[in-house]
């Protein structure tokens, strides 16, 4: 159905199947202004405690460094190019949306909320092997940085898979109308957060180490 | 009421790039991440992170194409955070 006198744009049909989206509001963040307002605030948040995290390390560089050698480093590099990859099918799913393709969307969202489940599945893993090797906030500096950050982290990405879940449900059955992006460039907004977060923290954690 | 013209997001082929650059910056800075630390090294980490996290922010964000006051406050973001966990590193 193509908008005859209303203003409501329509994708052109060769755009929407070349990938290619021209929505209206050029520039506009994507999804709601609320949900940018949380991700600003989470992300001063976080720069707050990847500060803190840094700081100590310099004042303690062989106490991390001990704890750093602890760490599963390719449990690491695995939860991030799982975790990327999610991030890649919600990206795929915000286009499809906008593309007024709602069952790719769907399927879109389905496979990141797997590969999402798949990064908490590793962490949760993860930190079980810590605790059993002794790791726990009150250990050292290092223990209780390093639980502290992964677990919030960890919280957020809950977080986003039950948004993500919630908004995958809608599309599947049907409750967006075509080319209705909010919800899910909302849930995707939030969900890339989440991925850039977790870029900050794997080089924290499993790539740079502390200046000897 | 003037309808605004249309922008170009950034298309699926674009977006796969993205993804397929991510894998990569992640996989070579953990190999860097392994061997034994000089500052160059730490700075050529800390330079893949920053641009795997601007591909982010341009392409999994879609906001390659969003106004600059939104581009500069996450531009910012990035440069604050670099500085707050470069400068430990590198400077002596």
């Amino acid at each position: 159905m193509h908008a005859t006198s209303s203003a409501r744009w329509q994708p052109e049909p060769d755009a929407v199947a070349a990938g290619r989206l021209a929505p209206p509001g050029g520039g506009a963040l994507p999804g709601d202004l609320a949900i940018w307002v949380f991700i600003f605030a989470e992300l001063a948040v976080f720069a707050l405690l990847f500060a803190a995290f840094a700081f100590a390390r310099a004042a303690h560089p062989a106490s991390f460094a001990a704890g750093q050698s602890g760490l599963d480093r390719g449990l690491g590099l695995s939860e991030t190019l799982v975790l990327l990859s999610s991030g890649y099918c919600v990206a795929r799913a915000a286009r499809a949306m906008a593309g007024e393709r709602a069952a790719a969307c769907a399927r879109w969202l389905l496979a990141a909320i797997l590969l999402g489940t798949g990064f908490a599945v590793l962490k949760a893993f993860e930190l079980h092997a810590d605790a059993q090797r002794g790791v726990s906030l009150s250990a050292n500096l290092f223990d209780m940085f390093y639980l502290s950050l992964s677990i919030f982290h960890f919280m957020h990405v809950l977080m986003g898979l039950l948004i993500l879940g919630v908004v995958a449900w809608k599309a599947l059955a049907g409750r967006y109308a075509p080319g209705e992006r909010g919800g899910v460039e909302t849930a995707a907004s939030y969900w890339h957060m989440v991925d850039l977060l977790w870029l900050v923290l794997f080089f924290l954690l499993y790539v740079s180490h502390p200046t000897p | 009421m003037s309808r605004i013209p249309p922008r170009e997001s950034p298309g699926t082929g674009a977006c796969t790039a993205a993804w397929l650059a991510l894998l990569a910056l992640s996989g070579a800075s953990w190999g860097v991440g392994g061997l034994r630390a000089t500052p160059a090294l730490v700075a050529l980490a800390l330079a893949a992170t920053l641009l795997k996290a601007q591909i982010l922010i341009d392409h999994y964000m879609g906001l390659r194409h969003a106004r600059w006051r939104w581009r500069a406050l996450l531009a910012g973001w990035l440069l604050l955070v670099a500085a707050v966990i470069g400068a430990p590193l590198l400077i002596p």
